[in-house]
């Protein structure tokens, strides 16, 4: 699963707050979540995001089943 | 709820699942390799069903099988997971998380590689951060005893159960058994903080991203997305760095190879961090590997590919070979400044480079265009991690005298 949007938005603002008295551990350790929550979700994005939604929807319908006509691959090189 | 379980997400700290476009080769009935966690139960439901003999999981290794430990770090967001890409693609086989796991695990295994996210060995979750006023990045934050304990019986062959960090929630998940691979792999803020840990590398490699660029591509990374402003970025930037400094920075004097990515010489004021001048440091005179040269062992070497038998556009690529010290240890340096558009030109440069590991001429340009949707293909990142992934390998036939057969 990915960190919402609304938990990366909420770690920000409460880092902000607490930066608001200058820099501290607590200041810090703040901003080192939201980086945490930042890295993750380019991360997952980055795993299923692709340029193509046609593409996108082949990969999870042939993965779901991939004996469908349109989905098989019959590799002879390794059949002997 | 299939497409759900399939869209989990990838590891937060380690390699992120293959492109769509690497995966877009599908085998019709069962296909082991294809499998992600979900999708390998059903392969094994349908080739129970079908009364066929499902493949033997167990590996049974030979007791003289020596296993490599090589150890990866750098900063968050500094492009760990493309690197950790392009060497487990050396191997062969797509890394994949362990099957029918925690969904959120970091760790990622394929035939020869197990890729070990060091976050796992955080001794306080997020909260406990908090509440304690450390980063991350600080080592009280961090269980170097646990790390060493277990990257050791890894080492000797034993299984190790090893603790989750869940990124999404901050939280220490209920352990994953982990068998110890060919290759083990540890990445991330801390792999040679802990002398005890250091020993037990065969290969250190530390990415060393300078502020400019980390900021650049941090902005790159998060301006997409709502809450994070520029000066949102700065200020992360700034609150992480005398941790960073004092902490993770000082590491680098201990690596075996350093990538090094700075603002370009070619454009003045370049400031999107799309151009790059990238530094590959070699240590010299370690046993299990050789530094890669340009032309003349030991000369010092500027050389601009471009002119009558190469036609490049701006602004060009400028390459800098030469000896030099680092942290007072000799070393040797492969620079290159700029980036390329075709092919051509790498075949060109690849042509010019020895001791690069290689097993067959052309063997970076094939590894670079097979992975050429990955960031950085286009300059010297994904060259010089692609040469340190190919080091990697000769590492690994150095201490185990076997060879592997290029993919």
């Amino acid at each position: 699963s990915a960190p919402k949007q609304e938990q990366i938005e909420a770690a920000i603002k409460e880092a902000e707050e607490t930066c608001a008295g200058g820099p501290s551990g607590e200041c810090a350790a703040a901003w080192d979540t939201v980086e945490e929550l930042s890295a993750a979700a380019s991360h997952a994005k980055a795993a299923v995001a692709s340029n193509d939604p046609l593409e996108d929807q082949r990969v999870q319908d042939c993965e779901a089943d991939p004996s469908q006509p349109e989905c098989r691959v019959y590799d002879d090189s390794s059949a002997r | 709820m299939q497409t759900a379980q399939l869209k989990a997400a990838a590891p937060a700290c380690g390699v992120a699942r293959p492109s769509m476009a690497a995966r877009s080769s599908f085998k019709a009935a069962p296909a082991p390799s294809v499998a992600r966690p979900s999708f390998a139960r059903r392969v094994q439901k349908l080739q129970k069903a079908a009364g066929v003999q499902a493949r033997n999981v167990v590996v049974v290794r030979a007791a003289d099988d020596k296993v490599v430990v090589i150890g990866l770090a750098a900063d968050s967001g500094c492009g760990k997971s493309t690197f950790m890409r392009r060497v487990t693609g050396i191997f062969g086989g797509e890394p994949k998380p362990p099957a029918g796991g925690n969904p959120d695990s970091n760790t990622l295994l394929s035939d020869m590689t197990t890729v070990i996210c060091l976050d796992d060995y955080h001794s306080l979750d997020r909260n406990g951060r908090k509440e304690k006023a450390v980063t991350a990045l600080d080592p009280r934050a961090q269980h170097f005893d646990l790390m060493y304990e277990q990257v050791k019986a890894l080492k000797e062959g034993k299984p190790v159960q090893k603790p989750i960090y869940n990124h999404v929630t901050g939280l220490l998940d209920p352990p994953e058994e982990i068998q110890a691979p060919k290759i083990l792999i540890i990445e991330g803020l801390h792999p040679f903080f802990d002398d005890r840990v250091n020993d037990l590398l065969d290969f250190k490699i530390y990415l060393d991203i300078s502020d400019e660029i980390k900021f650049a591509w941090k902005i790159q990374r998060d301006m997409a997305e709502r809450g994070h402003s520029l000066e949102s970025i700065k200020a992360s930037i700034e609150a992480r760095k005398p941790d960073f400094d004092a902490f993770i920075d000082p590491q680098k004097k201990k690596a075996d190879m350093i990538i090094q990515v700075l603002p370009t010489q070619l454009v003045p004021d370049e400031k999107e961090g799309k151009i790059l001048r990238v530094r590959l440091i070699m240590k010299e005179g370690k046993k299990l590997f050789d530094p890669v040269y340009l032309f003349d062992q030991g000369s010092t070497v500027s050389w601009i590919p471009c002119g009558r038998k190469l036609t490049c556009t701006f602004p060009g690529i400028k390459m800098f070979y030469g000896p030099d010290t680092y942290y007072g240890e000799e070393v040797s340096v492969l620079e290159m400044d700029g980036q390329f558009d075709k092919l051509e030109e790498l075949i060109y440069m690849e042509s010019h480079l020895s001791n690069t590991s290689a097993k067959f001429y052309g063997e970076i340009t094939q590894q670079m265009l097979k992975n050429s949707s990955f960031p950085g293909s286009n300059n010297g990142t994904g060259l010089f991690q692609t040469i340190v992934g190919l080091k990697v390998r000769e590492v690994y036939e150095r201490i185990t005298e076997k060879e592997v057969v290029p993919v």
